[in-house]
């Protein structure tokens, strides 16, 4: 589904992500590492908001040649996500929701199972930091893509969302949907069903024992 | 126990330790970061006012100022503005999270606290009281008391307002954010068009940036469309306060380039084709000249035509463009920015003297704009040296 060819990713001089070949099937992949080692850089570099060097592709779907229809698929959830203050969740959603070709059905959807109703119309800057955080997976959950990138989903949401949040990655799997997550936490993914795990260390990629 | 946070770990001999510890973090992160920012800013005003003025100019300039009550008022009001520019800076980098160490003034005795505050204002000051100084010299050689007391009185008194400014924020860490229902009732009727984020960001967030910027373009076309008629000259005119009214908002379209890196990176993620984000970007530029395209078409000369008005704003959007997407080709910071920009507005003034006709100077900057923004939208990276590392989790 997504193939990584050559990918180099540097701040200045300083390389701070190297993957010479990588391919992530549909499922649900897991990034594990540290602090700085790169994971949330790659996510980025995946989503085409960072340049790089090297070739991804979608599919059939070249992320320089078709952008596009490559950024159609893919999406990303921060893993603290912060937006203008003045904005609120429903400007963001109806946007997003707009560009990304969701359906009002699956907006509705999202707003209802992510608990965002009580705080739809009010400016991002009244937010906690639980409040930018479900913003920013259902953002991420919308539209019709083949893959969700989520960093770090369940920093800072409550119990109850959390169980929501493995609901929905799984009722998107089932549809065909990829995901790739990153957590700190070992048990934290415990509850998904999860495909492959990678361990992002030193700038570069390797597939580690799901178990 | 506060010898260790001493300038230069030298003993604070002879003045309230706490006091030099404020001043030493105060000159950190405001004053050098305030002039290094503004270096440009600085180079600007000089390169104009070295650039036109010959010494004798500026003595004769400064003497009519102090003796004319109109003009003084009008010198007090441009100070005022840079007064606002100063204290906006300043309670602006309060409010970012690495400076919220800086909430621990307030556990300083009152005395000291004001007192290292107004300094730091005199030192935001300095250029303007450099000035004063020269217009009361030259009030003092005219026997001019009344102008260079008012001088004085006013730039030793408006910097003490600053000072309430920032106790107040000082004491108010947090903005209060209170829900405000009538804000609730206008969010739920109306959507925000995403085009016109960066105007509600510079609404609310740089009201006193966006005030100065239409302040001084706004006075350039009104002033040139004046200048025109008084004698013989020939739209070149108009086309230079167009340029003057592009260069004018370099500063600000920095701010949108770092606005839409650093608030809203998802757009990087959106499936926007590039004419369609190109698209939006001409149109929040059109939208954000209309106060320069109002006043244009109300003090329009009587020999200039309505074409020549659509081809001015063509012109002032086509820049707008180009400067925009430069920021795209190459990440600028605010030092380099009003310097490229003056040496700019030097080329574009010499083609516009050379009677360079405005349509092709306009399908030149629409051309090299598309160029830059096509080859650059996506692999521009907002760089931010200092963070680089510690985003790369």
């Amino acid at each position: 589904m997504i193939a990584v060819q050559n990918l180099r990713k540097s701040y200045g001089s300083h390389l701070v992500l190297e993957v010479p070949e990588l391919t992530l099937t549909t499922g649900i992949h897991w990034f594990k590492g540290a602090n700085g080692s790169g994971k949330t850089t790659f996510f980025r570099v995946l989503a085409g908001m960072l340049p790089f060097e090297g070739n991804i592709q979608l599919g059939e779907f070249d992320i320089r040649q078709q952008p596009v229809a490559y950024r159609l698929r893919i999406n990303y959830g921060e893993a603290e996500p912060d937006y203008p203050d003045f904005l609120t969740a429903h400007d963001l959603i109806s946007f997003v929701a707009k560009t990304k070709q969701a359906p009002e059905k699956q907006v509705e959807t999202l707003i209802e199972t992510l608990g965002i109703a009580p705080f739809l119309y009010q400016s991002t800057g009244t937010y906690s930091s639980g409040m930018l955080k479900k913003l920013s997976l259902a953002l991420a959950f919308l539209g019709k893509s083949q893959v969700i990138i989520l960093d770090e989903p369940l920093v800072t949401i409550d119990g109850a969302t959390v169980t929501k949040v493995y609901e929905l990655i799984r009722d998107y799997h089932a549809q065909g949907i990829a995901f790739l997550l990153s957590s700190h936490q070992d048990f934290r993914f415990q509850a998904l069903p999860i495909t492959s795990v990678f361990e992002v260390k030193n700038g570069s990629i390797s597939m580690s024992d799901v178990s | 126990m506060y010898r260790k946070y001493s300038i230069n770990g030298k003993p604070p001999s002879g003045s309230d330790p706490r006091r030099v510890w404020g001043l030493s973090i105060l000159r950190k992160t405001f004053i050098n970061e305030y002039y290094r920012l503004n270096a440009g800013f600085f180079f600007v005003i000089l390169m104009f006012g070295g650039g036109f003025l010959r010494a004798q100019d500026h003595i004769a300039l400064a003497t009519y100022i102090v003796q004319s009550p109109f003009l003084l008022a009008i010198v007090f009001g441009l100070w005022t503005l840079y007064h606002l520019k100063t204290i906006g800076f300043v309670r602006q980098r309060l409010r970012w999270d690495s400076h919220r160490f800086l909430y621990h003034l307030v556990l300083l005795p009152r005395w000291n606290r004001w007192f290292m505050l107004l300094r730091m204002q005199y030192w935001l000051w300095l250029p303007v009281l450099f000035y004063a100084l020269f217009m009361a010299y030259c009030g003092r050689q005219i026997q001019e008391q009344a102008g260079v007391w008012a001088t004085i009185a006013f730039v030793v008194l408006l910097p003490v307002s600053a000072v309430w400014a920032y106790e107040y924020r000082l004491f108010r860490p947090n903005p209060d954010h209170r829900i405000n229902a009538f804000a609730v009732y206008f969010n739920r009727q109306f959507r925000k068009p995403f085009w016109a984020y960066f105007l509600w960001y510079l609404f609310g967030t740089e009201p006193v940036m966006l005030f100065l910027t239409k302040f001084f373009t706004g006075g350039i076309v009104v002033g040139l469309c004046l200048l025109y008629p008084t004698d013989r000259y020939d739209e070149r005119l108009l086309s230079l306060a167009g340029l003057l009214v592009g260069v004018g908002h370099s500063t600000l379209l920095l701010h949108f380039y770092e606005f839409e890196h650093l608030q809203l990176p998802l757009l990087r993620n959106l499936p926007l084709s590039l004419p369609k984000r190109f698209g939006y970007y001409c149109l929040l530029f059109l939208v954000l000249l209309l106060p320069e395209i109002g006043l244009f078409l109300r003090y329009l000369p009587h020999s200039v035509g309505l074409w020549y008005l659509v081809q001015w704003t063509a012109w002032v959007v086509s820049l707008l463009g180009l400067i925009f997407s430069r920021f795209l080709a190459k990440h600028y910071v605010m030092d380099y920015l009003l310097r490229h920009a003056f040496y700019a507005f030097i080329v574009f003034f010499f083609l516009i003297m050379f009677k360079i006709p405005l349509i092709l100077l306009i399908l030149l900057n629409a051309s090299v704009a598309i160029g830059w923004f096509w080859r650059h939208y996506y692999q521009c990276e907002y760089v931010m040296p200092q963070e680089v590392f510690a985003k790369t989790d």
